[in-house]
């Protein structure tokens, strides 16, 4: 469980990403955190997965109180909770396998051990074919598998997906979307998904939270929410409207 | 002729490769640092950018001639008492000092170019700052820094002129005698367009190689 209390972040005293926000994430949720850009999205996993660190509240993994362990626990925490990303940040001068090997290499896994790790991974992203691959001979939602294969390298509890989706046309989208919820039933990855896109949310989230300017002003369970939504931003989500000039 | 031709460009050789080679062993870890350093790097510290970029400043505006008269005493140390002068091996020393401040930023410079974004996967990924250096900072910008050798190496070249101060050979001394004092531009233009001939195989070579390896989309 991943439980953040009042967290705050402020950059250069100036600019508060976000401010104030509590919020409880269970195991095996796929937990769906909405916002406009510039909302604080972001921000807020970025506190999650200890590459920010907040400047005041409190975060705790599993029973464990984060912002204040050494180095070498903040490391073993952050390899409990995979990223991906909307720019899917491989590494573009290593093949498919090598970025999969990376984390791996990281720990000190031995040659053996790695080629039969990744190609489990591979297999599970369904891009067995691909090892050989750099980066910039795949298509986006390849990339994307690759990343996922990656981040799972590390066995981590926890996923987060920045917007993983958001560079990718709606078929792609579906298929990351089906494997990120293969990997929450099969492996029990507690997912955290952040997006601007209601339907993405809906998809597969259990649970969601609407950010906006720094605040969460709703939260709940998916269906609740999509069907009877109380804040106008939240409203705003679900509306489809055209658009008229005069 | 031929015999002075070829001690002469094993000494233009034996100059560049030896003084690229050592500007690189100081150069290459303060240009990592530099890139750490800085605003956007692995270790914000700006005392410590500020103070060790000063001193690469500091070193880059000294001209290289000055280099030498400046260096003697250290030369005398490495290579034994009266040895700043006379032998290629002299210019060792003043050559390294002029080119690796210039490594540095050359380094810091192709390691700013790695994208953010991958750096911050690497770091979610629990990899240590030691790591992110080597398996990615450097590893990503690979392509970039060969081409900042080539750049390095030829401007090392240019700077093998001065050996002439100190008769300490070379190509682009052995050219300026043949044309300055013996008025023979037969031998100076054979002398320099060896020295065209290093630069082109040193510039197209690491080109060459750096395209090889660049993995990233061409375009
Ligand atoms: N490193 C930073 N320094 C200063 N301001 C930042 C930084 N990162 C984000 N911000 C600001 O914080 C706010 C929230 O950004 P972000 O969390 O990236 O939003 P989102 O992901 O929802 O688009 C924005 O106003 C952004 O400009
Ligand atoms: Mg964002």
């Amino acid at each position: 469980m991943i439980e953040l209390i009042n967290i705050t972040k402020t950059y250069n005293n100036t600019i508060t990403a976000i401010k104030d926000i509590s919020l409880k994430i269970n195991d095996g949720d796929i937990f769906g955190i909405i916002g406009l850009s510039g909302a604080g999205k972001s921000t807020l996993v970025r506190c999650i997965n200890l590459l920010e660190k907040p400047t005041s509240g409190e975060i705790i993994v599993d029973e464990q109180k984060i912002l204040n362990i050494n180095n070498k626990e903040l490391l073993r925490m952050r390899k409990n909770i995979g990223t991906i990303f909307q720019n899917f940040n491989l590494l573009e001068q290593r093949t498919v396998f090598k970025n999969v090997a990376f984390p791996l290499e990281l720990n000190g896994v031995d040659k053996n051990t790695i080629k039969e790790e990744v190609a489990r991974l591979l297999k599970l992203v369904d891009l067995e074919d691909k090892a050989n691959s750099y980066p910039s001979e795949l298509s986006g939602g390849q990339k994307q598998r690759v990343a996922i294969a990656r981040a799972l390298a590390n066995s981590p509890k926890y996923l987060i997906c920045d917007e993983a989706t958001s560079a990718l046309d709606p078929k792609t989208t579906d298929s990351i979307l089906k494997l990120l919820l293969e990997i929450n039933k099969k492996f029990g990855v507690t997912i955290i998904l952040i997006s601007h896109d209601m339907s993405v949310i809906y998809s597969i989230c259990n649970k969601v939270a609407v950010l906006d300017e720094a605040h969460i002003v709703e939260e709940g369970d998916v269906e609740q929410i999509f069907k009877n939504p109380q804040s106008d931003i939240a409203k705003r989500f679900i509306e489809f409207k055209r658009l008229e000039v005069k | 002729m031929a015999e002075i031709l070829f001690s002469s460009l094993g000494e233009t050789l034996l100059m560049t490769l030896i003084s690229t080679f050592l500007a690189y062993v100081i150069g290459l870890p303060i240009g990592i640092l530099l890139n750490i350093t800085s605003k956007k790097g692995l270790i914000p510290n700006r005392p410590v950018n500020l103070i060790v970029g000063g001193i690469v400043n500091i070193l880059r505006s000294i001209p290289c001639l000055l280099l030498i008269v400046i260096l003697i005493p250290l030369s005398n140390l490495v290579l034994g008492k009266g040895n700043w002068s006379g032998n290629w091996s002299s210019m060792i020393i003043p050559l390294t000092f002029a080119a690796f401040g210039f490594v540095s930023r050359v380094v810091e410079q192709s390691l700013a170019e790695v994208d953010s974004g991958v750096v911050e996967a690497a770091r979610s990924l629990g990899a240590t700052n030691r790591q992110i250096v080597f398996k990615v900072l450097l590893p990503e910008a690979r392509s970039s820094l060969i081409t900042g050798l080539a750049v390095t190496t030829v401007s090392i070249i240019g700077y093998t002129a001065f050996a002439g101060n100190i008769a300490a050979g070379g190509l682009i001394a052995q050219s300026f005698n043949f044309g300055y004092y013996n008025d023979d531009s037969t031998s100076m233009w054979i002398c320099l367009l060896f020295v065209i001939l290093i630069v082109q195989v040193i510039q197209e070579g690491c080109l060459l190689i750096a395209k090889k390896i660049d993995k990233r989309r061409k375009i």
